[in-house]
């Protein structure tokens, strides 16, 4: 017999239930009959000793009376053929003892306890015997009382015997009642169970769209089933809103052009989406938490600063860095994450995106560097203005020097002097008052007029550095360019030749005509500035066009050449370095070349 | 479980009670258990008669004052001669009349009366209940056949604490 004494099932709490039950129901009948039967038992018992003590007592009254005991003796030995009787007396109304019986000697009845008075009998019960005492009349008179001391073990036998069939039937009860509610149990418990197994498959698979059926069940569980299945499709419900809402969230989080990332409580990284992977070229498999490589060493220091503060006050986060593209290139972005919070106000996650500000930052830079541009300008146009007119006066009054004839040879030779160097001022403030046409409108132009009058500005300061200029202008065609902007470029490759050649060199600029190389159907014209510094390392070479790239420190602001080559691509051309760090030959040439127009093309596609 | 002090203490302060005395107590009780014949039973009381001088010294009184037998006030009465026996239910004849045994048995008409007596041989002369002396206490002997002759009918409860019996079949 296979028995499941574990009560954590309903099937086998039932058994257990239907058991006890039986056998409370079962022990307090048993218990109840066993009281009716001790009682009547013992009734019949006492009402046996009186009879037979009746009967004793009518069988020798006359031997009372006519005081035989003899007699009385032989009457009272016939209960010696009663086994319950062990002993008998007779017992006169003066309280003397007539004539007695015992069974053995030692059941002698030896003190008589008088009945109270107007009761005819009585009974005493002691241990395992019972004394009865019957008042024995003639005609009203008492004449005598008989006691009879009876034995009731019969009655303790009686009692085991009882007790032992009722613990057998409480067996045989227990027994039936078991696998009756084996039976009931898979009735009652089965639904139960199979509704069990439902709930373990839908928690498993975590199909939510599977449903209970149990037409069997009981009416309390049915609508239990029922409720359980309201709750599915309301779980189901939940759940497709829920992963339509996460579908939709990633969507976003993937398309957005932002780099997104979350971390969790402890400031681990758990997420990046796509567009990091694609900017800064990791691959999901790299450490996630390898993210301060990606910032420019110069600005990883702050952002960590920054993001341990944040992260240990727990407040939102932002920051600008230049964060490393998978081609090694950094371009500035504004890093900033927030807490997310739950409704204790616990932070539960940190959600991160950088913004690319790259280019936003240049056009800042740009407007900046143009200002002072025009700042610039409309301050030399005044001075040139301020200073033309009394120049004029200067060269009108050498001239009139001339006119007149100097006084001697000498003064000649200082009035020649004097007429050169005011030409030479002269010339200057042309350039400067050319410089401050502040025309954005493009205009013909000659490139070769255009690099004098810039060399015009820096021909002192070459000269004082003992830089020997070479120019070969082949070719003096106008071409429709923005000049003041022209300017800037051929001003930025100076002042970079300039910076390079501190203590003399050679600054070789040559004009020509030539063709685009990467498409050598277009035409045009290219200008190459040479220096004889000490040329650009070649890790640094790819790099000398990006914005606030800067080998001059303080100094520069790492937007010349930037600049320089958006310019000339708003030209439609281009611009190269050439370099060279070691031997007789080293140097750095600057290569522009500017699209010419052929005669199928329209002048506008230069603006 | 209640066994109250031994209540049978000997009553040995009691006077023993004398020949007379326990005679006059049976003699009363051997009415309860005889049965007369109805018409011997019509009057209102139940007679016990003495003939003959009194040994009884007035105990037989004192035992039948107040009692009833049968449902009849008991009566005791002294008879000088046997003439007016027949009325009685018990009939005691004295020692004093030993010699005259057979004629007053014959005289009377022995129909519903008992007739007890000390007299020796008592009963083989046609008497009913005979007292005899057995070991210092009083027994008695029952002429059965003379009894019934009687139409009285003894108990077996008293024929079976007789000493002796006569005229039993």
């Amino acid at each position: 017999l296979k028995t499941r004494l574990q009560l954590d099932s309903i099937a086998s709490r039932l058994t257990w239930m239907n058991l006890l039950v039986s056998a409370a129901a079962l022990s307090l009948a048993c218990l109840a009959f066993l009281a009716y039967d001790q009682i009547t038992f013992r009734e019949n018992l006492v009402r046996t000793a009186s009879a037979q003590a009746e009967i004793v007592g009518d069988n020798t009254v006359s031997a009372v009376t006519f005081n035989d005991p003899d007699v009385a003796r032989q009457t009272l030995a016939a209960l010696r053929n009663s086994s319950n009787v062990r002993a008998a007396a007779i017992v006169t109304p003066d309280g003397r003892l007539f004539a007695d019986f015992a069974r053995t000697p030692g059941d002698r009845i030896t003190s008589f306890p008088p009945l109270p008075p107007r009761y005819i009998e009585h009974a005493w019960y002691s241990g395992t015997n019972v004394l009865v005492g019957r008042r024995i009349q003639l005609q009203g008179k008492d004449t005598d009382t008989v006691y009879v001391l009876a034995d009731i073990t019969e009655i303790l036998t009686r009692l085991w015997r009882y007790l032992l069939i009722s613990l057998l039937v409480l067996g045989a009860s227990l027994l039936f009642a078991y696998f009756i509610s084996r039976g009931f149990r898979r009735w009652l418990a089965k639904p139960i169970e199979r509704l069990a197994s439902v709930a373990r498959k839908i928690s498993r698979e975590k199909n939510f769209s599977l449903r209970a059926d149990e037409p069997s069940a009981s009416r309390e569980l049915r609508v239990l089933i029922a409720a359980f299945n309201d709750m599915l499709a309301e779980i189901q419900a939940r759940d497709s809103a829920l992963q339509q809402m996460a579908a939709q969230s990633e969507g976003i989080l993937q398309s957005i052009p932002q780099l997104v990332w979350t971390a969790d409580t402890s400031g681990q990284i758990d997420f990046y989406n796509r567009r990091w992977f694609e900017y800064t070229g990791m691959t999901p498999n790299d450490d996630f938490n390898d993210w301060a490589a990606v910032v420019h060493p110069e600005d990883r220091g702050a952002v960590l600063a920054t993001w341990k503060n944040s992260f240990d006050s727990g407040t939102p986060y932002l920051v600008e860095a230049r964060l490393r593209r998978h081609d090694s290139a950094y371009r500035w972005h504004l890093v900033q994450a927030v807490p997310l919070r739950d409704e204790a106000g616990r932070v539960q996650q940190w959600f991160g995106t950088s913004t690319d500000i790259h280019d936003r930052k240049l056009a800042e830079a740009a407007l900046v560097q143009a200002e002072k541009l025009a700042l610039t300008g409309r301050m030399a146009a005044t001075i040139a203005h301020e200073i033309n007119n009394p120049l004029a006066s200067i060269t009108n009054a050498a001239h009139l020097l001339g006119v007149v004839g100097p006084a001697n040879e000498q003064q000649g030779e200082l009035l020649a002097l004097l007429s050169e160097e005011v030409a030479r001022v002269s010339h200057i403030v042309k350039s400067t008052l050319g410089l401050s046409r502040q025309t954005t409108a493009p205009g013909p132009a000659s490139v070769p007029e255009l690099i004098e009058s810039v060399l015009a500005l820096f021909q002192r300061r070459f000269h004082s550095r003992n830089v020997e200029i070479v120019k070969r202008y082949d070719l003096a065609d106008s071409i429709e360019v923005v000049s003041s902007e022209l300017r800037q470029v051929f001003s930025n490759i100076f002042s970079n030749a300039l910076d390079v050649m501190p203590s003399g060199g050679r600054l070789v600029i040559a004009v020509r005509r030539s063709f685009d190389w990467s498409n050598p159907s277009r035409r045009g014209l290219r200008v190459c500035i040479s220096d004889s510094g000490p040329g650009i390392p070649p890790e640094y070479r790819h790099r000398i066009f990006e914005a606030f790239f800067s080998t001059k420190a303080e100094m520069g602001t790492g937007l010349g050449l930037w600049v320089s080559r958006s310019i000339v691509e708003k030209h439609g051309g281009s611009i190269r370095v050439r370099s060279t760090v070691s031997g007789g030959h080293r140097g750095t040439c600057f290569s522009v070349f500017l699209p010419m127009p052929s005669a199928s093309q329209s002048s506008s596609q230069v603006a | 479980l209640v066994l109250l002090l031994c209540a049978a203490t000997p009553l040995v302060a009691q006077s023993q009670p004398t020949e007379y005395e326990v005679k006059a107590a049976y003699l009363y009780n051997f009415g309860k258990f005889v049965k007369w014949p109805e018409a011997s039973t019509k009057g209102p009381q139940f007679l016990i008669c003495v003939l003959g001088e009194d040994p009884f010294a007035g105990s037989l009184d004192s035992v039948v004052a107040g009692e009833k037998v049968n449902g009849k006030p008991a009566v005791v009465l002294h008879l000088d001669s046997s003439r007016n026996a027949s009325p009685c239910n018990i009939l005691f004849l004295s020692r004093s009349e030993d010699r005259h045994v057979r004629r007053i048995l014959e005289s009377i008409d022995q129909t519903g009366t008992l007739t007890v007596s000390d007299i020796p041989d008592f009963s083989d002369e046609g008497g009913m209940i005979e007292f005899v002396n057995q070991d210092g206490r009083i027994r008695f002997k029952i002429n059965v056949a003379a009894a019934e002759q009687a139409g009285l009918n003894v108990s077996s409860e008293l024929l079976k604490v007789a000493s002796a019996l006569k005229g039993k079949p």
